[in-house]
């Protein structure tokens, strides 16, 4: 009775602390932001850092937690494990980026940094082995990461390639239908040697890269024709494969794009009202389009059916209240999918709501510092690559928190850097990557003129 | 260039717009939604509560246990002291959750000062305590209502006009939830009693002459000069074929409106229907929440009001006098009959005054709150006063109490089911009016002689308090 006692009021006082901990790294960050204009290079530099201090005692909390509530020695040693490979993963990513980056963003590597250490250390809570193949993934995406640089060095003017960008892109994006398999409904998956992945995650790279070349020759109507032909065609066919949240960010790229390459209002919201004629056809067509609407409207007509993913959902996020039940406390496994889609109400259940609160800021710190980047390229083409790459992280962000908080009608996608999927997080990885890269090339550039 | 970095910014002001909708849709949901989300038996959080958590008390207003948890053996029971008084209300635990242990079950298993708790229960070893839940009803009130109807089938409704609150709240035929393992089975299979029903809220009933309130209302706001109304009773007339008498065939001979009423004149009343005609009389009872969602959180029925402004007159004379296809519960015609008292505004009904955790502190406080203007001020007060003579000089003399003025209406309800309903509505003082009573008595004969004399007591135990 003794140990429990202790143990739970560590949980308790734990909330406060985790609280703490992500106000100070926002606050932190917006500091760090502040001086970085008034150029106090010093101030910047320490505001960093404290950033980096945070992220690790978010760590070091996390599984001390997580440790202390462990049933028997086996469960402890895995945790323990796990913590450790975590901390030397957290260490390591802070130091390579530094290294082969140069002069990059160092904020917004702490956010996706961040982020990530919340899903380790939710999966570890709600299932230790996704938790464990979490881990190697985020390795594996650093990996192709830190790649980028030395990449884009050999292949000087990249922008040449569009073509190879496209046929690539259907290519992988036709795969499911000659050895894909079906997952949830939606038969967008592929199966090589037992690593099955989704090709419309990897897609989304190859797309908005054509996006940037094709749109940035923009002079008259008749540039669009092609690259909204082949937009039309990417999203149909995820629709075919009842791809619905793949359909919409692919979707949201093309129009946030078109517009910034045309500056076109015009075009914008005529593609919205085209959408939106398309999606009541949709509505009236599919099947499965009506059953999200209708859930969405009303879940508890169909509460132990359709209805049962975001009810149980919404009395996660809802039960605890602001500061949520401490971690491990909750109920969050009885949600289905808990660790891919519903994972922000995972967060909100047991870190609380004022927490999830900051992980939704955290994102939006993280399109910040995007929109940043692609604010200050010269050339077209980089900004609408940043823009784009930013666009894919804030659109699914939006979408699937969106979703699980019964905002708009659930489609099923990944939460960034935090959801447990190999492709996605890959994908996450490599977009910051690729921003990343675009402003540390930016950054040597004015060096070297400077 | 320059165009590409404006248009960039904008898209981050959509972004940002975007995000910020999320955040205030969260903050919404939690404040406004979360409450009434989680109590849903789907939620496996409260089953999983209840393994270690002791189910706080339910009281009533002077702090009288009406649930509690208590040790038997090495598990724990729930116990009901005021056993049928507040079977109903209070609802019960052991088979699915009923009345106020389903409504507030979240609220009894939520665990406050979780850190004083956790420490204590390090030294001694108690289980951690739900919160309290403080109603606003009076055990001593409950128990002489339930008295009063003394084993016959009906229900009595006791409320505050100024506030809403519920002070009684009473149904029979019922049952002794200390012993629902037992009787569980005999309760379902009794169809002819239907003893888990609570008639308060869910018992619907023609509510015969206590309709004329409505009827009188719809005709005073309709024609300025109903003090010229007249009319000659021989007992019956005939309206578009249609018979109607009054109680006892009994002649009032010359009659107004206001005499019509206190002497519940049945024929006077069908004129007065239908020179209200039949688009006023459906306009006065939508507004008066009939085939509407009433302001209640338990279980309760949709009162039901058919006649439309294409009705005949043969089914306006009978809706006017409160027989025909109309239906309403004793809860909905006592919230009528406090939006009188309260000088046609209607408080919202509520029950639950608040929450408290174990160290005696209140959470969740509720506030009256008005819920809607029934009837214009003038109109009050004047069927206030038409209430006064039916106590005073009219069928309602039982109900009379000595240097208090009391207001109220009478219902002798014809129905299928054989003898009359006896009704009985109304108010006291009059001036300042304490309590609203609805009491009906299910073929109990005559409103005045049956349930005049209980809402009497009833108005004599609240105010002697």
């Amino acid at each position: 009775m003794l140990k429990e006692s202790i143990v739970e009021i560590c949980i308790l006082i734990s909330r406060y602390a985790f609280l703490f901990i992500i106000f100070m790294f926002i606050w932190s960050g917006y500091k760090a932001v502040l001086f970085e204009r008034k150029k106090d290079i010093e101030a910047y530099t320490s505001k960093v850092f404290i950033q980096r201090g945070f992220v690790i005692l978010l760590h070091i909390l996390g599984f001390i937690i997580l440790m202390l509530n462990s049933k028997d020695v086996v469960e402890l040693q895995q945790i323990a494990k796990l913590g450790a490979l975590g901390l030397i993963f957290l260490v390591g990513f802070m130091i390579l980026t530094f290294l082969i980056y140069k002069k990059s963003d160092p904020v917004l590597w702490n956010c996706m940094v961040f982020l990530m250490d919340v899903g380790l250390i939710i999966l570890q809570r709600l299932d230790p082995e996704t938790a464990q193949s979490q881990i190697i993934r985020y390795i594996v995406g650093m990996i192709v990461m830190l790649f980028i640089p030395f990449i884009f060095k050999i292949i000087p003017r990249f922008e040449k390639f569009e073509i190879v960008y496209l046929v690539s892109g259907w290519l992988f994006l036709l795969s499911p239908f000659l050895f894909g398999e079906e997952q949830f409904g939606a038969r967008n998956w592929i199966n090589l040697g037992g690593f099955s992945f989704q090709p419309s995650e990897i897609v989304k790279f190859l797309f908005i890269f054509y996006l940037a070349c094709s749109l940035r020759k923009y002079h008259s109507i008749k540039d669009l024709i092609l690259p909204s032909i082949m937009s039309g065609g990417y999203i149909l066919v995820l629709v075919l494969q009842k791809d619905l949240g793949g359909a919409l960010i692919y979707f949201l790229t093309f129009l946030i794009l078109l517009y910034l390459s045309t500056s076109s209002y015009l075009f914008f919201f005529g593609g919205l009202g085209g959408a939106s004629i398309a999606s009541m056809v949709a509505y009236k067509l599919f099947s499965h389009v009506r059953v999200r609407v209708e859930v969405w409207l009303n879940p508890w007509k169909a509460i132990d059916t359709k209805g049962y993913q975001i009810t149980q959902s919404l009395f996660a996020i809802g039960t605890w209240g602001w500061m949520g039940s401490g971690l491990t406390r909750g109920y969050s496994k009885y949600i289905p999918v808990v660790t891919t889609d519903f994972i922000f109400s995972a967060i909100c259940e047991e870190f609380g709501n004022l927490f999830g609160t900051g992980i939704i800021i955290i994102f939006l710190i993280i399109v910040f510092r995007g929109i940043m980047i692609a604010l200050r390229c010269n050339r077209v083409f980089y900004s609408l690559l940043a823009a784009g790459a930013t666009n894919l992280i804030a659109i699914q962000t939006f979408l699937i928190i969106g979703g699980v908080i019964k905002f708009i009608p659930l489609t099923g996608v990944t939460l960034p850097f935090i959801s447990f999927g190999g492709s996605s997080v890959v994908t996450s990885i490599l977009i910051i990557g690729i921003l990343q890269w675009i402003q540390s090339f930016y950054e040597m550039k004015e060096e070297a003129e400077g | 260039m320059n165009q590409l970095r404006k248009d960039i910014k904008k898209i981050f002001w959509l972004y940002v717009a975007m995000f910020l909708s999320l955040i205030l849709y969260l903050i919404k949901f939690l404040i406004f939604d979360s409450s009434s989300v989680i109590i849903n038996a789907y939620n496996p959080r409260l089953g999983a509560l209840e393994k270690n958590i002791i189910r706080g008390e339910i009281r009533d207003s002077k702090g009288i246990v009406l649930a509690r948890t208590k040790k038997d053996g090495d598990k724990w029971i729930r116990e009901y002291p005021k056993g049928r008084d507040f079977a109903h209300v209070v609802g019960f635990v052991q088979k699915g959750k009923t009345g106020i242990e389903a409504f507030s079950n979240f609220q009894l298993l939520e665990v406050s000062n979780k850190m004083m708790q956790t420490i204590n229960r390090m030294f001694s070893g108690d289980d951690y305590q739900g919160n309290h839940v403080v109603l606003t009803m009076d055990a001593e009130l409950q128990h002489t209502a339930r008295k009063l109807l003394n084993g016959r089938k009906g229900a009595i409704v006791v409320m505050e006009p100024s506030t809403g609150k519920i002070l009684a709240m009473v149904s029979y035929p019922d049952f002794d939830p200390n012993q629902l393992n037992k009787t569980w089975e005999q309760l379902n299979k009794d169809e002819e009693n239907s003893p888990l029903i609570n008639r308060a809220t869910q018992g619907l009933y023609p509510p015969g002459s206590i309709f004329k309130i409505i009827t009188s209302a719809a005709v005073m706001e309709k024609n300025e000069d109903w003090k010229e109304f007249h009319y000659n009773c021989t007992g019956e007339d005939i309206f578009d074929e249609n018979l109607i008498r009054c109680f006892n065939s009994s002649a009032h001979g010359e009659v107004d409106l206001e005499s019509a009423f206190y002497l519940s004149c049945n024929t006077g009343f069908a004129t007065l229907g239908i020179e209200a005609g039949g688009e006023q009389l459906s306009k006065i009872a939508e507004r008066l929440l009939f085939n509407r969602n009433l302001p209640y959180g338990l279980e309760y029925s949709k009162s039901q009001f058919r006649t439309t402004k294409d009705s005949k007159n043969r089914e306006i004379v009978e809706t006017a006098i409160g027989q025909g296809k109309t239906l309403v519960s004793p809860l909905h015609m006592a919230m009528i009959t406090s939006a009188i008292a309260n000088g046609g505004i209607l408080m919202q009904p509520y029950i639950i005054d608040h929450v408290e955790t174990n160290y005696g502190k209140i959470k969740y406080k509720r506030i009256p709150q008005s819920y809607d203007t029934l009837f214009k001020p003038e109109i009050a007060s004047q069927l206030s006063k038409m209430m006064t003579d039916v106590v005073n000089k009219g069928t309602g003399t039982q109900a009379k109490i000595s240097n208090i003025s009391v207001s109220g209406k009478t219902g002798t309800a014809q129905n299928a089911s054989g003898k009359d309903h006896a009704w009985f509505v109304g108010f006291a003082p009059t001036e300042k009016p304490k309590a609203v009573v609805a009491v009906i008595i299910e073929n109990g004969g005559s409103g005045g002689q049956v349930a005049g004399p209980i809402a009497r007591q009833l108005f004599q135990k609240v105010l002697n308090q």
